[in-house]
């Protein structure tokens, strides 16, 4: 079976997207800028994942990237996706959290 | 001409000047340090003055030395710039130098016989010489006084500047060395060291910092979790192992090694890196994290600590240890220069209070960001009270920020500039249990590490479940506040709600008090073979009343 947990919020239940759309939120309020990964079955070694954009010609709202995470998870179901939040001054992601795991799928 | 009209002479020349200067002989003496009575011998002509003494006297009339002596010309002496006075002039700090903040506690000196010594202590002059006169004053400043203030009953507080070609380039030892001249036979206690550009930027800092931790070990957006292995001694090196591979499997990030054990019977440095490499290996496989140990590589000389981390290295641990206060300032060094090398992070932790007396707490870690050190040891803002946390607060300024701005309350008594250098990682430690990382985190947000090896390693159910439930709780205390909960107002429900969901995390809760502080505390009531033990060693004066120790009732929290 593949891995399905990673790294920072694994150890807690699976988020309802609900939950998903508020985390979205606050990076965005905090003016990071948000960022989809995904990857079938990563190893930790792993640095870089597969990216999925977000369109940048629209303003990005937190219904943005939940969209955007949903349109991700139909084209790779077996994949974790992950979300995280760059920040320019920190330069480092301020978070970075797996969203969506292959047991999710209903 | 006899010496006895040499003296006359030189006696009206000065008088003429002082007269010029309209200066009174007691003020004279007080600006120019010449005691009264040895000026007014000079006066009355019935000495012949050191060369030093008319020197400090010409220096504080403003005029040439040459011009006092001169027994030909009886010409007025000249007098320029009146307006500015000499000690306002001589006094002030200049952008290139570092300042160095002292306190003398529990002194009977005046405040400004406290920067007299101080500054003689720091020229390590305490009598002319004949060589001052080869030395150009122009060009070679020397340490100032430039700040004595009385801040408390028999307490002071003594600014000095140093001039920044004094210290080598890139060398913490140097620094320390030259400022800690001023501490010689007074009580004094060295605050905060002011460190200008032009120095700053010869020091290397960390390697990784919080940056290259984060990036590293792929854990963002919440603090790292870290546990110290217990006990010191008397674990066979397999079995310490398997204590560090239970609490890594838990999901605890870092563990490190108790600073206090290098190499012991029984439990051999090598033994133990073999085993805790293994443990760390099987840890990382399972867990699909990144998973790290800090061996201690403190040892009786720099070259045997660079041969344990290289050994070390040889096993695939990326993390060292090193007692930071016990192995000196230049070992340190090298073993930053070692480890960024060999890709390797460095703990500087431990022994705080071996130089506490001496140093404060925030300098210590200033100092350890300078010599490289990405993780640091720091106190808990939970023990104690609003001071206490107040003082962490700085410290984890001092560590985090590019800048730092005057904070008295933490102990900032100056600005700094860091230009640019690499952040260290605070590790505050010591005590903390689940119920504490709430206001932890709301006191010192995201970029530390939670040292929490009481917990981790004294859950009920082992240290793998103890593991768990702390990670647990500080994820669910991250997600909540991502969620725009507040961190102070809906601490304890976040944690009981996520109760719910883990059991391990439940069984904490239950197990350890909100209130209690497992850090220097002593619990129990005192009866029991232990307490009995300690009778036959305690020995009462029969005039020292016993100590009143209040008894601790833990809460029940629901």
């Amino acid at each position: 079976m593949a891995n399905t947990r990673f790294e920072t919020f694994s150890f807690l239940p699976p988020m309802s997207p609900n939950q998903v759309r508020m985390q979205a939120e606050n990076i965005l309020n905090l003016g990071n800028i948000p960022m989809i990964e995904f990857a079938d079955n990563p190893s930790p070694d792993e640095t870089y994942w597969k990216m999925w954009p977000i369109p940048e010609n629209t303003t990005v709202t937190s219904t943005t990237i939940v969209s955007q995470i949903d349109s991700c998870a139909r084209r790779n179901p077996y994949a974790l996706i992950k979300l995280s939040g760059y920040s320019p001054s920190e330069k480092m992601y301020t978070i970075s959290f797996v969203v969506k795991t292959p047991l999710d799928a209903s | 001409m006899t010496k006895q009209q040499t003296n006359n002479r030189l006696a009206d020349n000065l008088k003429k000047a002082m007269a010029k200067a309209n200066i009174s002989p007691t003020e004279l003496s007080r600006q120019s340090s010449v005691s009264m009575a040895t000026l007014s011998r000079i006066l009355s002509g019935q000495v012949n003055p050191s060369l030093g003494n008319m020197l400090k006297i010409a220096q504080v009339l403003e005029t040439s030395i040459d011009l006092l002596a001169d027994n030909n010309t009886l010409n007025p002496v000249k007098v320029e710039n009146k307006e500015t006075p000499v000690t306002a002039k001589r006094r002030e700090k200049k952008e290139t130098d570092i300042l160095a903040t002292f306190i003398l506690d529990k002194t009977d000196l005046t405040p400004k016989e406290a920067a007299k010594l101080l500054e003689n202590a720091a020229n390590g002059k305490w009598v002319d010489c004949w060589t001052d006169a080869y030395v150009d004053e122009s060009t070679t400043p020397q340490p100032k006084a430039i700040h004595s203030k009385q801040i408390g009953t028999k307490k002071i507080r003594v600014s000095i500047t140093f001039p920044h070609d004094m210290v080598e380039a890139g060398s913490v030892t140097s620094l320390l060395s030259v400022i800690s001249a001023s501490i010689t036979s007074t009580s004094a206690k060295l605050e905060d060291i002011f460190i200008p550009d032009v120095l700053m930027r010869t020091f290397k800092g960390p390697a990784f910092g919080i940056q290259g931790i984060r990036d590293y070990t792929n854990k963002f957006g919440r603090p790292l979790l870290s546990a110290t292995m217990r006990p010191m001694r008397g674990l066979s090196a397999r079995m310490y192992g398997r204590a560090v591979y239970e609490t890594l499997k838990g999901g605890t990030d870092i563990t490190c090694d108790p600073t206090l054990m290098h190499s012991i019977p029984g439990n051999q440095w090598r033994e133990r890196f073999r085993f805790v490499a293994e443990a760390v290996h099987s840890a990382y496989d399972e867990s699909n994290e990144i998973k790290l140990h800090a061996v201690n590589v403190s040892a009786p000389t720099t070259e045997d600590i660079i041969e344990r981390a290289n050994y070390a290295k040889d096993l695939g641990l990326s993390m060292v240890l090193v007692d930071s206060a016990a192995v000196g300032w230049s070992a340190v060094e090298s073993l930053s220069n070692w480890c960024r090398n060999n890709d390797t992070i460095l703990c500087g932790m431990g022994s705080r209070a071996l130089q506490s007396n001496i140093i404060s707490e925030h300098l210590l870690a200033k100092l350890l960001r300078l010599t490289g050190c990405d993780i640091v040891s720091i106190g808990s803002p939970l023990r104690g009270g609003t001071v206490s946390r107040r003082v962490v607060k700085g410290v984890s300024q001092t560590l985090q920020a590019n800048t730092t701005t005057i904070f008295e309350e933490g102990g900032l008594m100056t600005e700094q500039n860091y230009q640019g250098l690499t952040s260290s990682m605070p590790a505050c430690g010591g005590g903390h249990n689940p119920w504490h990382f709430p206001r932890l985190i709301d006191a010192l947000n995201d970029n530390i590490i939670i040292q929490c090896g009481g917990s981790v390693m004294g859950h009920p159910w082992g240290s793998a479940a103890g593991s768990t439930a702390n990670r647990v709780a500080i994820e669910a205390i991250i997600q909540a506040r991502g969620e725009g909960q507040n961190l102070t107002v809906d601490g304890r429900s976040i944690l009981q709600r996520m109760a719910r969901h883990n059991a391990d995390l439940k069984t904490a809760l239950e197990y350890w008090q909100e209130g209690a502080f497992l850090f220097g505390v002593i619990t129990g009531d005192g009866e029991g073979s232990e307490a009995d033990d300690l009778d036959a060693i305690v020995q009462l004066s029969a005039k020292t009343p016993p100590k009143l120790v209040p008894t601790i009732t833990p809460t029940e929290d629901k």
